[in-house]
């Protein structure tokens, strides 16, 4: 009867024991298709970002401004080259220029100095 | 019937095991073809490049090219914006439109009633696919009309001979969505 009823135990433990390892097989692939799954999204937000930014992609030029700041300094009448400064500062601080505006200015205002003497 | 139970339970195991190779290595090439399946978005680098051309084409060293300006100093209507400025629209598309579109306004900064700005449009000049126009108006600041044509304008100042002041602002559009969005 005792040799019976032990037995009846044993077979209950070993299913149970069955159970949890199933569960952690489950559990373990589950762990597996959600990292996959971040890992898919991550991939497809980061394809989003191929795009090439050309004013922050390590421009160390900038025609269009150059070109506007060799127009300030042709202008002989000064009251026209405040106004033209004050749009052109104006626009330096909207960041519509892809270079440093100040430095290039003084370069400029530099390079014609140097070339009038 | 243990050992064949073990067997039987090994079996179970390296097929799971198998599976879960199958579905890893699925993912791991479906991550590689979905990022490089991609196109990088060059569109923004193309109309900026092809707005430092026409810059350059209608201005050096702060004045304006003489040839948009006709005899008696009026704005040439016949100036080629296109031919002039040297650009080539064709594309490796097989479209029949075309792909670029771009626009000078010249805005004159002396006559205006504030001085330098506004300015009043006193010129402009265009190529291209005029379509194009409407799609920068549409997608204006809008990243999710991304299949939209990509469009750029700046401006920048400029004196004629006679050291009359311009505002210029290029528009330049370019759709090419087949080659640069998925």
């Amino acid at each position: 009867m005792f040799y019976l009823q032990l037995e009846k135990l044993k077979k209950m433990l070993n299913k149970r024991g069955q159970t949890s390892e199933a569960m952690t097989w489950i559990v373990a692939t589950l762990i597996i298709l959600v990292l996959l799954g971040i890992s898919l999204y991550a991939t497809s937000l980061l394809s989003k970002l191929k795009i090439t930014d050309y004013k922050t992609d390590g421009r160390t030029q900038d025609v269009v401004m150059e070109e506007s700041l060799f127009s300030y300094f042709s202008i002989e009448d000064s009251a026209v080259q405040e106004k033209v400064f004050e749009s052109l500062d104006k626009m330096n601080r909207e960041e519509k220029f892809y270079e440093d505006f100040n430095s290039k200015f003084q370069q400029i205002k530099f390079n014609l100095e140097k070339n009038e003497k | 019937m243990i050992i064949k139970n073990k067997h039987g339970a090994e079996k179970i195991l390296s097929i799971y095991w198998f599976a879960i190779l199958i579905i890893v290595a699925g993912a791991v090439v479906a991550m590689v073809s979905l990022f490089y399946g991609t196109p990088y978005d060059v569109r923004d680098a193309e109309a900026n490049i092809m707005i430092n051309k026409v810059v350059n084409c209608l201005s050096e060293k702060g004045k304006l090219n003489q040839e948009l300006f006709n005899e008696n100093k009026d704005f040439n209507e016949n100036f080629n914006l296109k031919e002039k400025c040297n650009l080539v629209f064709e594309t490796e598309l097989k479209s029949e439109r075309e792909e670029y579109f771009l626009q000078a306004d010249f805005y004159d900064l002396n006559n205006g009633p504030e001085g330098v700005s506004p300015g009043v449009k006193v010129f402009s000049i265009s190529d291209g696919n005029f379509n194009l126009y409407t799609d920068c108006k549409i997608a204006q600041g809008e990243k999710e009309y991304k299949k939209l044509a990509k469009c750029v304008d700046r401006d920048f100042y400029s004196l004629d001979d006679s050291d009359n002041f311009y505002k210029i602002n290029v528009l330049s559009a370019v759709r090419k969505t087949e080659k640069n969005v998925k």
